[in-house]
């Protein structure tokens, strides 16, 4: 699948030693946080109980499997501290941040937010919920949301430049206009107004903001297009009794991966940071959702608890600042003009 | 059989036209079952548009346009639509092309562009793979199982030249056009190619149309020869009495422009084109 010039070009990507470890950073990071309900949880990972094993973080257990008198789900925290629970042989092993993202943690001196602690090591929001573990869960939100609207960007975008710029014509020349009309839609009322009438879901917004972020890569792939579709092997192949649509996405879309490979994750930064902005002025994802944007809002308003500033600002700096590392390198191993130059 | 068996492929009154510019004006041509037409004449003279008009594979209108009749075994090219024009694309007519590292796909082995071919066309063919070598057998490339998984870039301009062959003949052609299919080689090469197709020809029994700038691989290699100057044949005859007794005074420039070996040192003789009308 792979020609010898893209593996030449991932192993130079593998030299660049800060894209490389970035890289794998974030992916491991990225990964972890998949896992966050093991990470971060106020249910225990084990549970044992009467002699049988349970698992809270992955299955519901009622309050009243464990001698409670309700049907809800059990709460671990207070459980944990009942005399008559110990006695029956109960134990738990909670995950390493024992707080949920979700919850209010009112049994602490003074009024929220709470400066770090050795409970809460980041110290609570506003509503007394763990920020460590709010940052872990809105990692995870973040990088979703942009790893599908980079791949959603990609995959339109890819397809409306490919189709542009191998036809051709006059067809091309019309979809550039709209194009360009489409893109100065001011966005942020379209997320508004879009998410005020179907409300502001996950899908919502990424559908959203997919409607917009696969213009800048059509413009390159539209030039690639343009580009290759003249050259012989895409006649060739036309020669040979190949459709317009074979030819369009199997002998030329692989000769032009290098702006997809490219654009990639500085598509990523784009769709964290958006996300990021459009949560700090809240009309992001709903409350009480974990998220950087909201975080960020929040130490904005109480200047004096630094903790939910830094928290924030720090997470979003060095997630950032990876990506970026990420994407340089991708564009120095990928850029055509430099195959031949020895490094 | 007939005495008078009708030609294999019939071109009459073709013309294209881009635009204001008319790149061929109304000629008229046949190939005939198993047999080797060159057409000669310099850049510019629309000896490539008429090649790739055949199947329609010039831009569509309104950049270009195509008039006339393009008869192959007694069907209308010129008005098929796209799907029936794909069936004749490759299986019936193929093509082979100037430039040999550009006709082949940078991304993909040798092996995966003729197995393209097989599967647009050979649905016949159960084991892709024995074809492939086979093929590659064919057109005298050595080692062809170690070939097979060669990337264009890992093979010489020769050898890419005899993989688009192995790609067109896989399909078992009746015509094969060859666009100047060794101009980008060099001359020792070129010369293994022309005797490639030559034996090829023999062995398979398809009719070739080489289109050319260079009277010497003309001759010995077509049976006939037809000479494009401004977008028409100016002359057409069997290549013996077109080479020894050039009637147009353009075929006689054309031929005088060949440097002899054992040619006293002078200047290279060039065309004069004001006098030819």
């Amino acid at each position: 699948m792979f020609s010898e010039i893209t593996r030449q070009q991932f192993r130079r990507f593998r030299t660049i030693r800060r894209a490389w470890y970035s890289f794998w950073i974030l992916l491991a990071a990225y990964v972890l946080s998949l896992g966050s309900e093991q990470i971060a949880n106020d249910r225990p990972l084990l549970l044992g109980y009467e002699g049988r094993w349970y698992f809270p973080t992955l299955k519901f257990y009622s309050s009243e499997t464990f001698a409670g008198r309700y049907r809800t789900e059990a709460d671990y925290l207070a459980l944990e501290k009942e005399p008559s629970f110990e006695q029956k042989g109960g134990w738990m092993i909670f995950p390493p941040i024992k707080a949920s993202p979700l919850r209010s943690y009112l049994d602490q001196k003074g009024n929220p937010p709470h400066p770090p602690s050795a409970q809460h090591w980041l110290g609570t929001d506003d509503s007394a919920r763990d920020v460590l573990a709010r940052l872990l869960y809105g990692f995870r939100t973040s990088m979703s949301f942009a790893l599908a609207l980079a791949l959603l960007g990609t995959l339109i975008g890819a397809i409306i430049g490919g189709v542009q710029g191998y036809i051709g014509g006059f067809f091309d020349l019309t979809a550039q206009r709209l194009i360009e009309i489409w893109s100065a839609l001011p966005f942020l009322y379209v997320v508004i107004l879009i998410g005020s009438i179907y409300g502001q879901t996950f899908t919502v917004l990424l559908l959203v903001f997919s409607l917009f972020q696969w213009i800048g890569l059509s413009y390159y792939m539209r030039g690639e297009f343009f580009r290759l579709k003249d050259q012989t092997f895409a006649q060739a192949a036309r020669a040979l009794g190949a459709s317009h649509t074979r030819v369009l996405f199997r002998h030329i879309l692989p000769n032009a991966l290098n702006p997809i490979v490219t654009i990639f994750p500085f598509s990523l930064i784009g769709g964290i940071s958006s996300l990021t902005a459009l949560d700090f002025l809240g009309f992001g994802l709903p409350p009480p959702t974990p998220s950087w944007g909201e975080m960020l809002q929040q130490g904005l308003k109480y200047l004096y608890a630094p903790w939910l500033a830094l928290a924030s600002v720090l997470a979003l700096f060095i997630t950032l600042l990876l990506a970026s590392f990420v994407g340089e390198g991708a564009r120095a191993a990928f850029d055509p003009k430099a195959t031949n130059t020895v490094r | 059989m007939n005495d008078q068996p009708a030609p294999l492929l019939q071109v009459s009154d073709l013309s294209i036209r881009f635009g204001e510019l008319t790149a061929v004006d109304r000629i008229s041509f046949q190939i005939g079952k198993g047999e080797t037409v060159a057409v000669v004449g310099e850049s510019g003279s629309g000896k490539s548009v008429t090649a790739l008009a055949l199947t329609r594979l010039l831009p569509p209108a309104p950049a270009c346009q195509v008039t006339g009749q393009i008869q192959f075994r007694g069907q209308n090219l010129a008005a098929l639509d796209d799907q029936g024009l794909r069936r004749i694309r490759g299986k019936e007519i193929a093509y082979i092309f100037q430039e040999p590292s550009a006709s082949l796909n940078p991304v993909f082995t040798i092996g995966a562009q003729i197995a393209e071919a097989i599967r647009l066309h050979r649905p016949d063919v159960s084991d892709p793979a024995v074809e492939i070598i086979r093929v590659l057998d064919l057109v005298g490339i050595r080692d062809p199982e170690k070939r097979f998984r060669s990337y264009p870039h890992q093979l010489s301009g020769g050898m890419q030249q005899r993989a688009m062959i192995a790609m067109a003949l896989v399909c078992q052609p009746a015509i094969l056009v060859a666009d100047e299919p060794t101009t980008a080689l060099d001359v020792t090469i070129q010369a293994q190619i022309i005797d490639l197709l030559r034996e090829l020809k023999a062995k398979l029994g398809m009719s070739i149309l080489m289109i050319t700038h260079n009277f010497g691989i003309v001759h010995g290699f077509a049976d006939r020869v037809l000479v494009m100057f401004r977008g028409k044949i100016v002359e057409e005859g069997p290549t013996e009495q077109v080479l020894r007794h050039p009637r147009h005074p353009y075929t006689q420039a054309l031929i005088g422009c060949i440097p002899r070996l054992g040619q006293k040192k002078q200047r290279l003789t060039t065309i004069d084109y004001s006098q030819i009308t």
